[in-house]
């Protein structure tokens, strides 16, 4: 066989090896996460995207890889820098295939992403999700065509100084405390990780006592609940929630609630003011182990003196 | 003739003889074991005698709970030591009962919205008296029996959750949980369910070890009140029933 057909033969052979398995995937640097959240006072940091090629040279790429962040939440086949989807789309890194498999980009400040470009990001009150989206060229048969191929999953960055909607506040009073159930509002409801609750006691005469402030109460999607104990009961007690987001951006407080907790008789009280002569006291949880291993323990005797 | 005359007596003599071996091959019926485990599963429900304590000027778990039952749940394992006229053992049994209600509002009486619950935790241990003969040897499917036990059982109130606290005139903080002992009987009728199915009987026998299943009914007759002493009354007469095997 000549030479130059042996060649081609190879660099056939090589394209159709390597056809089912050529990806690209990116990461944000030592992390796992696909979403990078930034908020106040971030707006100055550097993004910074780390790339990983398989089964991807220049013998099988058409043109070098490209990693660029769009003016979206999802990526097209190229960056569009002056085309249909307006052009606003930032490349922050080209790579050539022939020297690297896999890099970083360099670091580009948040300021220049899409969306924040000419805003005063500091101040401005936004919530910018834009996908960063890497692809290349590929050819899969010598002498074909190229068609593209792209990073999967794309990554997201965003840049959120919305405020969330306050929470709603549901107060449910009981013996020495309230019960308060926090619901997440609005259209970034989802957003909400945690709760604050302010509460203050009410006199008669209106002056209300300082608010005690209660933070980090975990939502669960979107609810958290709390137990405000060692209030004072047949007192008025004011309560307002504040939800806050992914970066702590922070809602503006809900409306005010009040709620009065009550004095209630469980069973032992009722029993108790019935005249009942138990004094309990004894660690019944505790009282149930030491008496169950004295029977066993007896039963053990038993058989062994049986035997 | 003669060849085919001694043919004869040869093959005769050689089935008589298969049938001898076959006879000596079958297996002799087990021998009754001496001894024998029972693990038994039951429910039950119950309403303790609260109101019996002398001195009191209502009846606390009428009030709270409407004299609803409280659901039983529990285990008991059974070791029989003696056989002979019927089995004679000892039996350790835990379970587990509780009742939830709502606690009321001391100001207007009306239900609150957090709760109040009874949980006790009953503990036995049992010398017990089966009279199985009825089945072992007159193969009646049902086996009375007859038990009297020791008692402890662990109990606790609670409101929202936690353990309730009385203060009471002098201020003292009177927790609502505690221990009490007793004693009770109780008698039963098991009906054993291999009358039901010779063959699967057998083969949980062979696969499983169990020598034979029955279910249960019992009534309880409970004295847990620290042996007569004025105090919180969790005794009660009640039914249980239940599953049980013998290994």
């Amino acid at each position: 066989m000549p030479t130059p057909s042996r060649a081609g033969l190879a660099a056939a052979l090589l394209l159709t090896t390597a056809a089912g398995a050529q990806t690209i995937a990116l990461n944000f640097p030592g992390s796992t996460v696909t979403t990078q959240n930034n908020g106040p006072g971030t707006c100055n940091n550097n993004l910074i995207v780390a790339w990983t090629s398989t089964g991807l040279t220049s013998a099988n790429t058409c043109n070098s890889l490209q990693v660029w962040v769009t003016n979206s939440t999802s990526c097209s086949d190229s960056p569009g820098t002056s085309g249909s989807d307006g052009g606003t789309d930032v490349i922050i890194g080209t790579f050539s295939l022939a020297t690297q498999t896999s890099g970083a980009t360099p670091a580009v400040a948040l300021s220049t992403i899409p969306g924040l470009v000419g805003v005063d990001c500091a101040n401005a009150i936004v919530d910018v999700k834009n996908a960063i989206c890497s692809s290349v060229q590929l050819r899969s048969t010598v002498g074909g065509t190229c068609s593209v191929i792209q990073a999967t999953p794309s990554l997201i960055v965003r840049y959120d100084t919305q405020p969330p909607d306050p929470p709603s506040v549901g107060l449910t009073p009981q013996d020495s405390k309230i019960i308060v159930a926090l619901t997440a509002t609005g259209s970034q409801a989802s957003d909400i990780l945690t709760f604050n609750v302010d509460y203050a006691r009410m006199f008669d005469d209106g002056g209300v006592d300082p608010f005690t402030t209660i933070t980090n109460i975990n939502s669960n999607s979107g609810s958290g609940r709390l137990t405000i104990n060692n209030l004072v009961n047949e007192n008025t007690y004011l309560v307002r929630g504040y939800a806050l987001d992914e970066v702590g951006n922070i809602s503006q407080p809900s409306a005010i609630q009040s709620a009065i907790p009550e004095a209630s008789d469980g069973f032992w009280a009722t029993y108790k003011k019935d005249g009942g002569e138990e004094m309990g006291g004894c660690n019944a949880a505790g009282a149930a182990v030491p008496s169950a291993i004295a029977l066993v323990a007896a039963l053990v005797a038993l058989f062994r003196r049986r035997r | 003739m003669r060849r085919a005359v001694l043919t004869g007596i040869l093959l005769a003599a050689g089935a008589a003889s298969a049938q001898q071996t076959n006879v000596q091959t079958a297996p002799p019926p087990p021998p009754a074991p001496r001894n024998g485990l029972l693990v038994e599963l039951k429910m039950g429900t119950l309403i303790p005698r609260i109101s019996d304590e002398p001195g009191l000027t209502g009846d606390p778990y009428g009030e709270v709970f409407h004299n609803s039952s409280m659901l039983y749940g529990g285990g008991e394992i059974d070791y029989l030591a003696w056989r002979g006229y019927g089995a004679i053992g000892v039996g350790f049994s835990v379970g587990y009962t509780e009742k939830y209600a709502p606690a009321t509002v001391v100001s207007t009486g009306a239900p609150s919205s957090e709760k109040t619950a009874l949980i006790l935790f009953p503990l036995r241990l049992s010398v017990l008296y089966r009279w199985d003969v009825s089945w072992s040897r007159y193969h009646v499917p049902l086996v009375p029996y007859f038990k009297l036990a020791l008692l402890s059982t662990p109990w606790r109130s609670t409101k929202g959750g936690d353990t309730e606290v009385f203060i009471d005139n002098a201020g003292n903080r009177l927790e609502g949980k505690g221990l009490k002992w007793g004693y009770g009987f109780t008698v039963g009728v098991a009906f054993i369910l291999d009358v039901l199915s010779d063959r699967m009987a057998k083969d949980l026998t062979n696969d499983t070890g169990i020598r034979h299943s029955y279910i249960f009914a019992e009534f309880n007759d409970d004295h847990s009140d620290d042996f007569g002493k004025v105090g919180l009354n969790l005794s009660a007469r009640w039914f249980t029933f239940g599953l049980g095997f013998e290994f």
